[in-house]
């Protein structure tokens, strides 16, 4: 039947419109990411934080759990609050993420003025954790903790401890310490582990409280010994040392774990996309070896369960802090 | 000898075409960073940082080496021909660079600022070969406290460095301190001066102040002054290579230069910038021609030039001989290096001695692929000079804001740009040097951080900086200067007041 010239032209126009919502959808299809994604870690790039997070980037870069490649980027400052702090700030598109230890997320915004507390962002995954442990040099007199402590009680207040920075976890257990024991330490904060390991090393302050990670080297080479583990646990990093909670003393240990977050208001299925990837990764067999070269342990909590899990390490640390005679900010 | 063994095996295997193209590679794009103000040497390697999985771990290493200490080879082009600083480190080279290139010897600047670059890291390649293990013991030595007496002189050191007055010189440095205070609290976290501003909780950032105070400022200072001014470039050979006289000047320097650069190097923090201005001061001091200074003394190039290349490669010390990164570019050489599956600790050198010392030969045959670079683009880069600067200035302005814009995609950073740039331009009208101004921004928040860490160490007691040795000794430094020198013209003056009064009554 021939058509008219002005249906031929209205049905060519249907046809268009047809095609293009076709293409359109498919074009649709081709979700989240669209462009490469920027992962930022707070801490410097030799950190514990660093290393983790870029090799489960590298792994979900090699492995495509993404169709779009992942990049660090680190941004160090202010304890871990400036880089967390810009990213939750940015737009919550997805392509902006952190990927964070938790004290920033949990203790600082309790005791500091910051733009963002553990509500106003949205946690995807907790990758895993990592235990503090109490190390010294490795010619020191200090062959156990109990020696260490016996002399701190008659150095009041002479101790030095160096940690990765104003209350960060190992700051927290510092002062967890000192409550439980009732001794005095001077406490030392550095920007970060890299120095705080190098004041270490060079002898400047007596001990520090590190991660397993961070000084994963220089424990094989003889050159610092692990006295204890600042956890409620011992750590398979360093097995032969007891906890303090073992010793007796009211050591609650810490909550670090690694969270990857984005800000609030990022569109659902960026979240599960995001933890589809990291979720991925952290099960790979090249992973799972990593956290333990480390000195890690996994501790997987998907998105459905962290905001929960969050509130209540909140509680936690509120009530820790107040133990210790700490100001808590009362969050909203 | 085992190093003579080990550098040739060494050599071998940094010849072989995979470690001599990731040199090549690392040391252009190190320069080409290092030319482009803006981005610097820790912006390229955190962008190639994901690019080096599935590369060797000593692919890696050369390229990430290549790109810094190539950066601190590019980095004196912009300074020297258009007083802008590429990097904080060649802030210096500016003063007396542009002038010299004001006076028509720009050629033989760059000239000489490659080949004392190429000296210096020569030289501290050898001294990582041979040194490495006791001098990380050494540099271990220094902590919180020999850290701020070091930054702390290095602000004095800052106002000697001006040629004009030594009270705007001091003015300029007190200022920068108090910039580099805008925004988050180092060790805490709190807000400082930022007025509820968010953005300006990252601080001022070095690259847009330098870039404001120095190119902006320039190009409002070349636009206000006579229609007629052009820099008049020779085009010859011979006048574009510096002269012997020259070359003999800057021996010296940079022999000084690079011992300053490497020693100073091995301390965590902007050792590359520290060493660059003390090596400034230093040759000040020593010049018999010191009011040259600041007028295109050639001295004023090699040193600073040969002590910041010097001090790349003294960073990569405490990284190769103890696993820790001591400033920012050594972070991420350490996270490129993990990437490859190796973690370098005290023991690197023992169980990586083939990594090393290819290492090593690598870093000589970057150095040589520099100065073969650089050098023949000298006569390209004085070609730029011939530009008429009604075309040179706006393409320069537009770099700066676009570069500006480009590092962090901040618009505050554009604001401080143009901010600095006007400021810039009064200030220089007025008489003050920027440089103090500028590097104090950069050593503020050290110095502070420091002090800090140290009153922590020793419970608020300031005597901590008077106890230990290594930092009274450092502290000492400017007030034993100060004696000296006024002994030196009392004895000066007695000695004349003897002559003339021996002439008169004899």
């Amino acid at each position: 039947m021939k058509l008219q010239a002005g249906a031929r032209i209205i049905l060519f126009a249907v046809l268009m419109i047809f095609v293009s919502m076709l293409l359109a959808s498919a074009g649709a299809g081709k979700e989240y990411p669209r462009k490469p994604i920027t992962v930022v870690v707070p801490w410097p790039a030799g950190s514990a934080t660093g290393i983790v997070g870029q090799k489960l980037v590298n792994i979900i870069n090699q492995n495509k759990y993404l169709t779009q490649p992942m990049q660090v980027i680190y941004k160090p400052g202010g304890a871990g609050t400036i880089g967390l702090a810009e990213v939750l700030q940015g737009k919550a598109d997805g392509y902006t993420i952190a990927y964070n230890p938790s004290a920033p997320i949990l203790v600082q915004p309790l005791v500091k003025e910051l733009p963002y507390n553990h509500r106003t962002l949205i946690p995807i995954i907790q990758t895993m954790k990592f235990p503090w442990l109490v190390a010294v040099k490795g010619d020191a007199p200090w062959r156990r903790i109990q020696d260490l402590l016996g002399y701190a009680r008659e150095h009041p207040g002479e101790v030095m401890v160096g940690t990765a920075g104003d209350y960060t976890w190992p700051h927290v257990a510092l002062l967890q310490i000192m409550k439980a024991t009732g001794l005095k330490f001077r406490h030392v904060p550095f920007q970060g582990s890299a120095p705080n390991v190098t004041a270490l090393l060079g002898g400047h302050v007596p001990v520090s409280f590190v991660l397993s990670g961070d000084v994963a080297a220089q424990v094989s080479g003889g050159k610092i010994r692990i006295l204890a583990s600042l956890e409620t646990e011992r750590t398979p990093f360093a097995p032969d040392t007891p906890t303090l909670k073992e010793l007796g003393y009211d050591v609650q240990g810490t909550m670090h774990t690694h969270i990857v977050v984005v800000p609030k208001g990022t569109p659902d299925e960026i979240v599960v996309a995001l933890h589809e990837a990291f979720k991925k990764a952290i099960e790979t067999d090249e992973f799972r070896p990593f956290i333990k070269q480390v000195g890690g342990t996994p501790g997987y909590i998907g998105y459905k369960e962290l905001p929960a899990v969050l509130e209540a390490s909140v509680k936690e640390a509120i009530y820790l802090l107040e133990g210790i005679g700490v100001k808590v900010k009362k969050t909203d | 000898m085992g190093v003579v063994e080990n550098l040739t095996a060494g050599f071998f295997q940094a010849l072989t075409p995979g470690n001599l193209l990731f040199a090549f590679l690392g040391v252009a794009l190190g320069s080409l960073v290092g030319v482009l103000p803006g981005i610097g040497p820790l912006g390229a390697m955190s962008l190639l940082l994901c690019t080096t999985f599935g590369m060797s771990p000593i692919h890696a290493l050369i390229l990430f080496a290549g790109i810094y200490y190539g950066s601190m080879y590019g980095g004196s082009t912009t300074s020297i021909l258009l007083n802008l600083p590429g990097e904080s480190t060649s802030v210096v080279t500016c003063i007396d660079g542009y002038r010299m290139t004001q006076k028509g010897r720009a050629g033989a600047a760059l000239f000489i600022a490659a080949a004392g670059s190429f000296v210096a890291g020569t030289l501290s390649v050898v001294g990582l070969m041979l040194f490495a293990p006791p001098l990380a013991e050494i540099a271990l030595r220094f902590g919180p406290p020999e850290y701020f007496s070091l930054t702390a002189v290095g602000l004095v050191i800052l106002t000697y460095i001006s040629s004009g007055s030594k009270v705007k010189a001091m003015l300029m440095v007190l200022l920068g301190v108090a910039v580099s205070t805008i925004g988050m609290d180092p060790v805490t976290g709190d807000q400082r001066f930022t007025f509820g501003i968010l953005a300006l909780s990252q601080g001022v950032d070095f690259i847009p102040m330098a870039m404001g105070l120095f190119g902006i400022a320039e190009v409002l200072n070349v636009v206000t002054k006579s229609s007629e001014v052009g820099i008049v470039q020779s085009v010859h050979l011979r006048e574009m290579l510096p002269s012997r006289g020259e070359i003999r000047r800057s021996i010296g320097p940079v022999i000084r230069g690079s011992l300053l650069g490497f020693l100073i190097g091995l301390i965590p923090g902007p050792a590359a910038v520290i060493s660059s201005f003390t090596s400034y001061a230093v040759e000040k001091r020593l010049s018999k021609r010191k009011s040259e200074f600041g007028q295109g003394a050639v001295e004023g190039v090699a040193g600073p030039e040969a002590a910041n290349n010097a001090a790349a490669g003294g960073a990569f010390l405490p990284l190769i001989a103890l696993g820790i990164p001591f400033a920012p570019p050594m972070a991420l050489v350490l996270a490129a290096l993990l990437i490859g599956g190796i973690l370098p600790g005290p023991t690197f050198i023992q169980e990586h001695p083939d990594m090393f010392w290819t290492f090593i030969a690598s870093m000589y045959i970057g150095n040589l692929m520099l100065l073969l670079l650089n050098l023949p683009l000298v006569g390209l880069f004085v070609s730029v000079l011939r530009t008429p600067t009604k075309v040179l200035m706006p393409v320069v302005a537009v770099l700066c804001l676009t570069g500006v814009y480009a590092v962090n995609s901040s618009s505050v950073d554009v604001w401080v740009l143009v901010i600095a740039g006007m400021a810039g331009y009064v200030l220089r009208i007025r008489g003050y040097e920027l440089a103090p101004l500028v590097l104090a921004v950069v050593l503020g928040p050290k110095v502070e951080v420091y002090f800090r860490q140290s009153l922590f160490m020793s419970d608020g007691s300031l005597s901590i900086f008077f106890h230990r040795p290594i930092s009274l000794s450092i502290l000492l430094i400017p007030i034993v200067v100060i004696i000296m020198r006024l002994l030196v013209s009392r004895v000066t003056q007695t000695i004349r007041g003897r002559a003339s009064a021996h002439e008169e009554s004899g």
